[in-house]
C-alpha cells in the first residue's frame, strides 16, 4: 500500500510539472518572438540606413540579440561569408531554430524572407521584412489574448490527469 | 462484489467533470467532449464484467 501512495504521489507529481511547464510555453513563445522582432528590426537598420551588406548585416547583429537568435545570425554571417547564397543559408539557419520555443507556423513565416534576401532590390527587402514583422505581431496579439487562459487550462490539466492516472491504476 | 471499484467510478467522475469544465472554461469544448467520452469508456471497461454477471444471474435465476 506504501508503494501505491508513492507512486501515485511521483504520478501526480510529474505531471503537475509537465502542466506547468506546458504553461509556461506560451511565455517563452512570447519571449522568443519578441527578440525575433528586434532581431528584424535591427537587420531592417542595417539594410536601410546604415547601407551594409548582407554579412556585415549578420554580423552586427548577433551580439546584440539573445539566443537562440545571437547564434542564429552568427551561422547566417559565416555561411554567407563562405560563399553560400543568401537564400539557402537562410533557410538552413531557420532549420536550425527548430529547438527554440518558436512553433512550426512561427519558423514558416521566418523561412519566406529568405526567399527575397540577396535576390532583390533593398526596397523589396525591407518590406518582405515589415510583412514578417506585420505577422508576428499578429501571432503575439493572439498569443497574448489567448496565454493566461492557456496556461490556466495547463496547470489544472496536470493535477487533474496525474489524479486520473492514479486512480485508475490503483 | 468489491465495493473499491464504487468509489474509484465515483472519483473518476468527479475528476472527468473537473477536466470537463477545465477544458470548456479554456474553450476546447471538442477535447472536453472526447475527455467525457474517455471517462465513460474507462468506467463501462471496469463495470463489463459486473454487467455480464448480471446478466447470467437473471438468466439462471428466471431459467431463460
Amino acid at each position: 500500500m506504501t508503494l501505491q501512495i508513492a507512486g501515485g504521489l511521483l504520478i501526480i507529481a510529474a505531471t503537475t510539472l509537465i502542466g506547468w511547464d506546458f504553461s509556461a510555453r506560451g511565455a517563452r513563445r512570447v519571449r522568443d518572438l519578441t527578440e525575433l522582432k528586434k532581431s528584424l528590426i535591427l537587420l531592417k537598420s542595417q539594410i536601410d540606413y546604415s547601407i551594409y551588406t548582407l554579412p556585415q548585416a549578420f554580423s552586427h547583429i548577433s551580439p546584440r540579440v539573445a539566443a537562440p537568435f545571437d547564434e542564429f545570425y552568427a551561422k547566417l554571417a559565416k555561411d554567407v561569408e563562405g560563399g553560400a547564397d543568401a537564400a539557402s543559408a537562410w533557410v538552413s539557419a531557420v532549420h536550425s531554430l527548430k529547438n527554440s520555443n518558436l512553433d512550426k507556423t512561427d519558423l514558416e513565416n521566418f523561412a519566406i524572407l529568405g526567399m527575397s534576401l540577396g535576390a532583390m532590390d533593398s526596397g523589396v527587402q525591407i518590406n518582405s521584412i515589415d510583412m514578417v514583422i506585420t505577422n508576428i505581431d499578429d501571432s503575439l496579439k493572439r498569443l497574448l489574448a489567448e496565454n493566461p487562459k492557456n496556461s490556466r487550462m495547463y496547470r489544472g490539466l496536470g493535477i487533474v490527469a496525474g489524479l486520473l492516472i492514479t486512480i485508475v491504476l490503483i | 462484489m468489491d465495493i473499491t471499484v464504487v468509489f474509484q467510478i465515483a472519483a473518476v467522475g468527479i475528476l472527468v467533470a473537473v477536466l470537463n469544465q477545465v477544458l470548456k472554461g479554456a474553450g476546447r469544448d471538442d477535447q472536453a467532449t472526447m475527455t467525457t467520452l474517455a471517462g465513460l469508456i474507462v468506467v463501462l471497461f471496469w463495470i463489463i464484467s459486473y454487467v455480464s454477471d448480471l446478466f447470467g444471474t437473471v438468466q439462471s435465476l428466471f431459467q431463460l
